[in-house]
């Protein structure tokens, strides 16, 4: 469990998806939860923003979200922000290449609220 | 491949039958229009493939074109389940939805009777919770039960991108057929308009080669 006030961003190109994970988190506990439809749309907000935790789609138009990551990664402001992948790819290419580039854990499509919370749990220990 | 290596095949094929016409059986046809097909399938296999991709269970034929088909049955199948667990999900709410009534209806009763039986009472409330706790967690399964839709509509994209590309396609190998007399430039513009125009218009275009080519 982590500090219940930090501010979540989640990110999908699915607006029923994105409603879906907000209600979850919501249930377990983080009020603070923004949403962008789009990778350049949350690099922007996380940017400008005070975002302890993003929860992210893969397949996403214009950037999918292991550029989103990267570019994370890669932004001294912001590199250190947790991220969690939420995806339907379920390849062992696919998560080696969201390990490499920082992921911070990986959850396939479809998921349970049990191992969300664990998942979630495994980022923000103690 | 473009659309000048389709335009020479079917240039050849069109020779060719002219002269079989005229008697002369000597021609080879060129097999080159059979790339650009056979291109067409090579990608229809591919997209075929990343659709699989998401679904490892979902139907798989050996034919081509039926691959949108029977994903798109899949898409069908996996809506119809889905709506079938969550109603599941829901009559199992609504039935525990009538016991908490039942028991608030029992403590109003021990209640107006004004005997007191704390052990019943504290029974009554701790049925409630547990009924109110499975309707919670009944709640939050509903909730993950409704992600189909997001997995549905990924693979629905991906079919809606395969046909209009699979459309384009077909529509620049019929411009291949009906303007291989014209100059590069003019085909080209031909194409790019093609591209550019909404379905309605498409097909007065394609109608108009359908017409020159006598159909």
């Amino acid at each position: 469990m982590i500090d219940p006030k930090i501010k979540i961003l989640v990110v999908d190109d699915f607006s029923t998806m994105r409603r879906i994970i907000k209600n979850i988190l919501k249930q377990l506990g983080y009020s603070d939860i923004d949403e962008a439809e789009d990778g350049n749309q949350a690099l922007s907000m996380l940017k400008s923003g005070k975002y302890g935790f993003v929860v992210s789609d893969w397949n996403m138009p214009n950037m999918t979200g292991l550029d989103l990551l990267k570019a994370v990664r890669a932004e001294p402001s912001i590199k250190d922000i947790k991220f969690l992948m939420v995806t339907a790819e379920a390849q062992t290419e696919n998560v080696m290449q969201a390990v490499q580039a920082g992921v911070s854990n990986y959850i396939v499509k479809p998921f349970t609220a049990e191992t969300l919370k664990e998942k979630i749990d495994k980022i923000f220990p103690g | 491949m473009s659309e000048t290596s389709a335009n020479e095949g079917l240039s050849e094929i069109i020779d060719a039958t002219r002269a079989m016409s005229e008697g002369d059986f000597t021609r080879d046809i060129n097999t080159k229009l059979q790339g650009e097909l056979g291109e067409l399938a090579r990608y229809i296999d591919k997209t075929r493939k990343s659709l699989q991709k998401l679904d490892p269970a979902a139907t798989v034929t050996t034919s081509n074109i039926p691959q949108a088909s029977s994903q798109l049955a899949d898409i069908a199948k996996a809506t119809e389940e889905g709506t079938h667990k969550v109603l599941s999900i829901t009559e199992k709410i609504l039935d525990n939805q009538d016991v908490v009534s039942n028991k608030v209806r029992e403590l109003r009763d021990i209640t107006a009777s004004q005997v007191v039986d704390s052990a019943r009472i504290l029974k009554i409330a701790s049925d409630i919770d547990a009924a109110t706790n499975q309707n919670k967690d009944d709640l939050v399964e509903i909730l993950t039960s409704l992600s189909f839709q997001d997995l549905t509509g990924q693979k629905i994209k991906k079919i809606v991108n395969l046909v209009e590309d699979v459309e384009t396609r077909i529509l620049e190998i019929l411009l291949s057929f009906g303007i291989r007399k014209m100059e590069e430039g003019k085909r080209q513009d031909m194409i790019e308009q093609l591209k550019g125009v909404n379905s309605d218009l498409k097909q007065n275009l394609v109608d108009d080669i359908l017409k020159n080519l006598g159909m």
